[in-house]
């Protein structure tokens, strides 16, 4: 009998069986310190402070970059369903592995945010609020495939395309030119992590601005 | 002996007749120059507001202030009217003789433009832009039209660009010099925010002065002369809006 509990209790537990591959900084789930190895529950928030970085990766080897002063929350992983990431300030990068099940292919994860909600499929991407967070956030795809939506707008948003959306107006899909320094790597043995693009350069538009 | 005598009389005569008759080149020092710009931005369009006042106690000093519009038509392309209101420009017909051969004095004089530009710009990498813009200018105080074709390259750091431009002013009358004046603008703005940007000014005007119609009628003669005129001064740009 004890036998049997035991295992339902990791079988529950690995429904949900993500963890910290890697952490620079200070970084805080729910509010108390973690450290390299740290697991993750269903609806845990990871909180990342300033000069701090932190890779999460889920059950199913995908794998979170958390940057500098981001608090993200992670839910839902069961396998059945779509995961669901809640950005809830600041910036991060996905890297999310193809689904095995063909069912699952369609929409396997989401990344909401205040303006919009993004379906993915397998692809590699990232997500940043701009500099009104409460108005502007900013997604770019490296590889792969990204359903934007948000209230008014949706859109689909290929590899070396980015989108700005500002309240409920979405930009359309195109190369975003500060997005290719972007630091994309999510090995944690690499030594080369952190991305040093500031949100700033996303608004100037080198053409779009006259100055006399 | 006579003969040297009137020959050396009509020499020394018209000599006086002439000195002090043909303008003179005024200029040189660096001039201080200082312009000051702000652009709000609202969907398609960028409206236009912009002063600029060279050093005033210089005879050619000149101020502008200028309003307008620029809309994109695409990412590239943006064309743009403008109203200016001018004191000191200067013309070739405004060396007139009163009581002795001298310049009109435009600095109480305000004289009104229209303007109207169409700009192309475009990418050579991420850090780069070029830009050709072509003006047209008519000013109506002074009956006057110009043709204004310019290029400029800029180069973009993180929080701060370079640009250089060329300009020519091609006035619309029949002149022996087609091109009247060139002017070189080199600049540096640093990004200080999203809105505010400053920085420092170089640029060289090359004016090709021709004979004023007074000057002729009187006269019977013509004159051409360069003057070549220095700036130095700052710019400061504020952008606000989308």
């Amino acid at each position: 009998m004890n036998r049997l509990f035991l295992f339902a209790y990791f079988l529950a537990f690995s429904l949900f069986a993500s963890e910290i591959k890697f952490v620079k900084g200070q970084v805080l789930v729910n509010n108390k310190p973690a450290t390299k190895g740290s697991k993750l529950n269903d609806k845990d928030v990871v909180k990342v402070e300033s000069k701090s970085l932190a890779i999460i990766e889920l059950d199913d080897k995908s794998k979170i970059k958390i940057n500098e002063n981001t608090e993200l929350k992670v839910e839902n992983a069961k396998k059945e369903t779509p995961t669901t990431a809640s950005l809830i300030s600041g910036s991060a990068f996905f890297k999310i592995r193809k689904a095995l099940n063909e069912k699952l292919q369609k929409e396997k994860f989401k990344v909401k945010t205040r303006q919009v909600s993004l379906g993915v499929r397998g692809t590699e991407f990232f997500v940043s609020y701009g500099k009104n967070p409460k108005e502007d956030v900013w997604m770019c795809v490296n590889e792969g495939l990204v359903e934007a939506k948000s209230r008014k707008t949706k859109a689909l948003v290929k590899a070396g395309e980015g989108i700005g959306v500002k309240k409920d107006k979405m930009s359309p899909p195109k190369p975003l030119a500060w997005t290719k320094k972007l630091n994309w790597s999510m090995d944690e043995n690499s030594g080369n992590l952190e991305n040093n693009v500031s949100i700033e350069e996303a608004y100037t538009d080198l053409l779009g601005r006259d100055y006399d | 002996m006579t003969k040297k005598l009137h020959l050396l009389v009509i020499y020394f005569l018209s000599e006086a007749v002439f000195a002090g008759n043909i303008p003179t080149r005024q200029h040189e020092k660096v001039q201080a120059l200082v312009e000051a710009r702000t652009f709000y931005i609202r969907n398609k369009t960028q409206y236009f507001a912009e002063v600029k006042f060279s050093e005033w106690e210089e005879s050619q000093a000149f101020q502008s202030a200028r309003l307008g519009l620029r809309r994109s038509l695409s990412r590239n392309f943006k064309i743009g009217l403008f109203y200016q209101r001018s004191y000191g420009l200067r013309h070739d017909n405004d060396w007139i003789k009163e009581s002795a051969w001298h310049w009109l004095d435009r600095k109480t004089q305000g004289q009104d433009s229209f303007l109207t530009d169409f700009t192309y710009k475009n990418l050579i990498n991420d850090r780069m832009t070029y830009e050709v813009r072509l003006t047209y200018e008519k000013n109506f105080t002074v009956g006057r039209g110009f043709i204004k074709p310019r290029i400029g390259i800029s180069y973009f750091l993180t929080k701060s660009h370079f640009t250089l431009m060329e300009e020519l002013s091609i006035p619309m009358e029949t002149r022996s010099s087609a091109i009247q004046e060139y002017w070189t603008y080199f600049t540096y703005s640093y990004h200080y925010s999203n809105n505010v940007s400053f920085g420092p000014l170089l640029a060289n005007r090359i004016v090709n002065w021709e004979s004023s119609e007074d000057f002729k009628n009187r006269l019977n003669t013509t004159y051409q002369f360069k003057e070549n005129i220095w700036y130095a001064g700052a710019q400061l740009v504020y952008h606000f809006g989308d």
